[in-house]
């Protein structure tokens, strides 16, 4: 495997191309700032490997932006910070699609110089497309249920079936065929489940393409040592615009903490980290490394589920009155402050989202009344469950003792959050009272409300409506405002679900958590994208001055040590 | 007062370290116990009621509890050890904590010794197949790493409160004390007293109780003050993987786990407890070494010329 890799290397590295192991990064002297340029190394760290380096598997949040840079699809979002990054341009296609028969038919041409990188540097066709997305069905991608509505995909999903006969590729034409008209199908089509996968690596390495990826994107693999390093080179087969960075290192198996002190040291770029709360309250004072924080809204909203077939949450005049005992202001304390209070479900960075303010208080005293219309004046003991990571146990001790100011006696059982998670996500489980955060797969409200609430959607396992919420007129309200072309009418149709879903409460919103990341003041580029973390291919190295820990090293004396150019194992190709 | 037993007493008294550990312990007990009392009364609030939305006094000022950033106050007029990262005392806490980790490792240490008793006393005694299929058993739990064995108990038996702690306790930690007291038995069911007992027509319930364990007194009171420590690790680093003490009850551990992220800027959160579990140790450690020369004297480690 690791021969593998080396043999990559040395086929896919210019000459001067690959930076060497393990240096540190270097701040060359020059002036501040200047348009990007093309070149350099940069250095990331993170604590876990990368879930999986196959586009149709990989669903961790941080394995996203390395893959995101490996496997481009047809589309993809435009480079730039906040709403205005959710519109849409042609990536691997030649144009926006072409949207017929009512909004069932979606027609794309593949861009004729679209090509796989190494090994294979053939030419991409449609067929690969149209392989990629039966492969889905076939590996149980957990991206499926976004594409369930492509003509067969039901079938497919049931196992009765493996192939699609919605998608249709002939030459470099693909076409998608829709059971019913859906204006987020194109947002779904830009994730990188639907990149390409040629036939011929997937059927030689079966179960283990992570190890032999073909890149679609501006990056490719290079080397991956599990537990160790992953390094991209630019592919020089992408058609799009191509990276700044020549390569991008990411060491594996650093945890946080030593990664944000790498970072002051001036001996890494950045990390794969949300900065935690401590890092954040300091540095966000210090004068100097607080501008080096990109603080952003990731699509996030924290809430408690309550089971609404089971009592006491059966009653929404309980679930209302939980709603009106949590005082979110101190909920938001726990995660230092990042973030804003949750009055409504979809995020307000989403595009179309409104602010409702739902359930501003707390209200003590109507909570109390509202339990003792239900009949329980004296409050209930329950169980709350929740994960041990980080703010989670001072989170649920917070609502705890803001519960028990109302009479509700709740105890904590808190596991793992893995493990919490798939319970959670388990209907047989019956967990009646959880906290669980989601953040938005792609910038639409229906990631949210049709992934969470629609009670159509409910499953037995990999069940994301945790609330077990199955109300007929919401479920429609959703698909409704899923098939609303008109972007206005559509958003009001998504405020109506979000203040139906407010009034029914089967789900206490809390806050809508933002992320805080570092990087070095060398490196440009950085923004937090509405969909993605990092856009690896617009990250560049600028001159800047070095951060204070390391000009205090350089002017006692200490080496500095800066990366030099690889030497070739073979020629360039 | 026998004079076997005087002459103990004086060996413990004689060794200082052993009493300083005493000292520290017996304060430690008095002001855990206290705890109810004293946090109502002499502290800023109960080890339970949240503030994170307080604002106190300092220096004419008035100040959040906890920043709005999640930045709690410090040791201060109001918090002597500071505040925690909701707005609670940490020298409440610390108290109610010492209440419940002190407990926790004193009943799982008194199950340790009931089972490693009742095991140790049965192999050594019946020795044969009793002593093969027992003491494999030992040598089998031993072999399993006790954190790993008291991680998988207590996730096994996740959300059975301190109960479940109590139990992971005792039934990591009694193999040891089974070892020592089968090898003791070993050699004291072949000694003049036990045949006596024999020969006059004694049961061997009534040789096990009456005159087996009282001879074994030593090694199990040197075993309980030396397994008490390694409970009060053990809960501690249980509790601050998240399978031990549940929130809000306050752990020594669980302080600490809910302090270690904000170490670099609310240091008192995990200095204080963390200097509570050192110092706890090490004092029972030395009240061990001192019960064990006192009631062992022959026991001491060393050159032995």
């Amino acid at each position: 495997m690791i021969a593998s890799a080396l043999a990559a290397v040395a086929l896919v590295c210019p000459l001067a191309g690959c930076a060497p192991r393990r240096t540190a990064i270097a701040y060359p002297a020059g002036s501040e700032g200047g348009p990007p340029k093309r070149g350099g190394h940069a250095i990331f760290v993170r604590e876990e490997d990368p879930d999986y380096l196959d586009p149709a598997l990989s669903y961790g949040t941080y394995s996203a932006a390395v893959d995101e840079a490996l496997f481009h699809t047809l589309l993809d979002y435009d480079g730039v910070p906040g709403p205005a990054g959710a519109a849409l341009h042609a990536d691997l296609a030649v144009s926006l699609p072409e949207v017929r028969e009512g909004g069932t038919l979606y027609a794309f041409r593949v861009r004729p110089d679209a090509k796989f990188g190494a090994p294979l540097h053939r030419h991409i066709v449609a067929a690969d497309f149209k392989y990629a997305m039966e492969r889905l069905f076939k590996v149980s991608s957990p991206s499926v249920a976004f594409y369930r509505r492509i003509v067969g995909a039901e079938r497919a999903l049931a196992g009765r079936d493996s192939v699609l006969p919605g998608v249709i590729a002939r030459g470099d034409s693909l076409y998608f065929r829709l059971t019913q008209p859906d204006p987020t199908f194109i947002q779904v089509l830009s994730m990188p489940f639907t990149a390409p996968i040629a036939r011929e690596m997937a059927e030689k390495y079966p179960g283990s393409m992570s190890q032999h990826t073909v890149a679609t994107g501006p990056f490719q693999v290079a080397e991956f040592v599990p537990r160790r390093r992953l390094l991209l080179v630019r592919n020089p087969d992408y058609c799009g615009t191509p990276a700044w960075l020549d390569t991008f290192e990411l060491r594996l198996g650093v945890t946080t903490t030593n990664g944000v002190a790498l970072i002051r040291r001036g001996q890494i770029d950045g990390g794969f980290f949300d900065l935690p709360a401590a890092d954040f309250a300091r540095l966000r004072r210090d004068p100097y490394w607080s501008r080096q924080i990109d603080v952003a809204d990731g699509l996030s909203t924290d809430y408690l589920f309550m089971n609404v077939r089971k009592p006491p949450f059966n009653d929404v005049r309980v679930r209302q009155a939980i709603s009106w005992a949590i005082d979110r202001r101190a909920v938001l304390k726990v995660w230092a402050g990042k973030g804003v209070t949750a009055g409504e479900f979809v995020p307000l960075g989403m595009p179309g989202a409104r602010a409702l303010h739902a359930y501003e208080g707390p209200d003590l005293p109507r909570a109390r009344r509202l339990l003792a219309a239900a009949g329980y004046p004296h409050g209930f003991e329950t169980t709350l469950y929740g994960w041990t990571t980080h703010p989670g146990p001072l989170e649920l001790t917070v609502i705890q003792q803001q519960l028990a100011e109302v009479g509700i006696r709740a105890r904590l059982d808190l596991g793992e959050s893995v493990g919490y998670t798939s319970m959670a996500q388990d209907t047989s489980r019956h967990i009646a009272f959880g906290i669980y955060q989601w953040t938005a797969d792609y910038p639409d409200p229906s990631n949210f409300f049709d992934t969470l609430l629609n009670g159509r959607r409910i499953a037995a396992l990999f069940n994301n409506d945790l609330s077990l919420f199955d109300d007929s007129h919401v479920n429609d309200a959703i698909e409704r405002a899923m098939a609303t072309a008109d972007d206005s009418l559509r958003a009001r149709r998504w405020t109506d679900v979000d203040r139906a879903v407010m009034r029914e409460a089967p789900i206490v919103t809390l806050t809508h958590p933002y992320e805080a990341r570092l990087y070095a003041p060398r490196l440009g580029g950085w923004y937090r994208h509405i969909t993605r973390i990092l856009k690896l291919e617009d990250l560049y190295v600028k001159s800047a001055p070095p951060p204070p820990a390391l000009a205090a090293a350089r002017a006692s004396g200490e080496r500095s040590v800066t990366p030099r150019p690889a030497t070739a194992r073979g020629t360039a190709r | 007062m026998s004079e076997a037993t005087r002459d103990a007493a004086r060996r413990f008294l004689r060794d200082r370290w052993a009493v300083v550990g005493l000292a520290f312990l017996i304060a430690l007990s008095l002001a855990a116990l206290a705890a109810p009392w004293i946090s109502a009364h002499v502290l800023h609030q109960s080890a339970f009621q949240l503030h994170m939305m307080d604002r106190v006094t300092l220096d004419g000022r008035s100040v959040d509890v906890v920043s709005p950033d999640g930045i709690p106050l410090g040791p201060n007029a109001h918090y002597p050890l500071g505040a925690d990262l909701v707005g609670r005392d940490v020298l409440s806490r610390m108290l109610v904590g010492a209440r419940l980790s002190l407990t926790v490792a004193a009943l799982g240490t008194a199950l340790a010794m009931a089972v490693g008793l009742l095991v140790g006393l049965l192999a050594g005694f019946y020795r044969g197949w009793a002593d093969t299929v027992l003491s494999r058993f030992v040598d089998a739990m031993m072999s399993i790493p006790i954190l790993l064995l008291a991680i998988a108990l207590a996730s096994v038996m996740r959300g059975g409160g301190v109960g479940v702690v109590i139990l992971v306790l005792g039934l990591v930690n009694w193999t040891y004390l089974a070892r020592i007291v089968r090898a003791e038995v070993l050699s004291l069911r072949e000694r003049e007293f036990v045949e006596a007992a024999r020969a006059l027509g004694a049961s061997d319930a009534s040789i096990l109780i009456r005159h087996l364990v009282p001879n074994l007194v030593g090694s199990l009171v040197v075993f309980a003050t030396l397994s008490l420590a390694g409970n009060i690790l053990l809960e501690s680093a249980l509790s601050f993987l998240g399978v031990g003490i549940q929130p809000p009850l306050p752990s020594w551990g669980n302080m600490i786990q809910e302090g270690l992220t904000f170490y670099s800027v609310a240091w008192w959160i995990v200095l204080f407890p963390g200097l509570a579990i050192l110092l706890t140790v090490v004092s029972l450690n030395l009240v061990g070494d001192g019960l064990r020369d006192a009631l062992c004297p022959g026991s001491r480690g060393g050159s032995g010329t």
